[in-house]
């Protein structure tokens, strides 16, 4: 498949796949999966399952294409999709246990890979012990820097709602921390 | 340390992430400064998290195709609903017109039907090419 090259802007890549472009589909999730990627990781804590989620919130993309309204960039509208799904997941589900494995084929100093891996496990241990709405709001505001108006689109909420949730995760990770003497 | 108390670290939260002027809260700069230094500290372990090191297996390819067949399937059980709904008004339409006044009306109506599905196909074909589905 030929690559639509980015010459082309994000709203004619999205008018192009609304009209069936797969070369085009193809860009637009390639532009946007690594974005999907990192916040999808942070919030499972668990690559497996962030694989199926990942994998399902583009079908859901691709197929609901059309309601798509391209006045936010695609990546929110793939953020929300993703929280839903994981949402979904989660009630479908218990929560399952994070990382351990996935960890172990880092490269590098085996030494710094352990202490590394150890440091990394610690704080993800910490961001799961909160509850799915608030790591999602923590992880938009503190990794890609939303703004307050923008989480609460991307997560159906009210502005004053976005605010608690991120003091009260901010607060909590402060303690956490203090208390596992991780600083 | 000074103890912040919690309306003041709520602020002092919102101007960490810039959510609210600089210019406001410069009464208390020093106090948000050392909580700012406190943030830093901690928030700055959080980042451990930004490594990208796990290789997932996701084939875009296969989604997209996979995405295409979802959406012929939903378009293929429209299409067909539509068919069989407008197959039973037809037929009901000339099962209450046998029964409610003579027989030649209903092949006055077919008469009509056939003709105007000439010109509703002919209009139905340049549409869908003019979509691109054809």
């Amino acid at each position: 498949m030929k690559e639509v090259r980015s010459t082309l802007n994000e709203f004619e890549l999205v008018e192009a796949s609304k009209k069936g472009n797969k070369s085009a589909q193809n860009t637009l999730l390639t532009e946007n999966y690594s974005i999907l990627k990192g916040y999808t990781i942070k919030m499972t804590g668990d690559p497996y399952l962030a694989q199926d989620i990942i994998q399902e919130t583009m079908l859901k993309a691709l197929v609901n294409i059309n309601k798509f309204t391209p006045y936010g960039k695609f990546s929110t509208w793939l953020i929300t999709i993703s929280t839903n799904v994981y949402r979904d997941y989660l009630r479908k589900t218990k929560v399952s246990e994070p990382l351990d494995e996935a960890l172990e084929s880092s490269q590098g100093n085996v030494e710094n890979i352990t202490i590394s891996n150890i440091e990394y496990k610690e704080i993800m241990q910490i961001l799961l012990k909160i509850s799915y709405e608030k790591r999602a709001v923590f992880i938009l505001k503190h990794y890609y820097g939303y703004k307050y108006e923008e989480i609460s689109e991307m997560l159906g909420c009210p502005v004053g709602t976005v605010r608690s949730r991120l003091h009260n995760c901010i607060k909590y990770i402060l303690s956490e921390m203090k208390e596992r003497e991780v600083v | 340390m000074m103890k912040v108390n919690n309306n003041k670290e709520d602020h002092f939260i919102d101007k960490y992430y810039d959510e609210i002027p600089q210019n406001n809260l410069t009464s208390k700069e020093e106090e948000f400064i050392e909580y700012k230094n406190k943030l830093d500290h901690c928030l700055e372990k959080m980042d451990i998290l930004d490594k990208d090191e796990f290789d997932l297996d996701v084939n875009i390819f296969k989604i997209i195709n996979e995405a295409e067949k979802i959406k012929l399937r939903k378009r293929n059980k429209l299409e067909t609903l539509i068919f069989t709904s407008l197959s039973l008004i037809i037929l009901l339409t000339g099962v209450f017109v046998v029964l409610s006044f003579n027989v030649i009306y209903l092949v006055y109506i077919e008469i009509i039907i056939t003709s105007l599905l000439t010109f509703l196909l002919i209009s139905l074909v340049i549409y869908s090419k003019a979509r691109g589905d054809i």
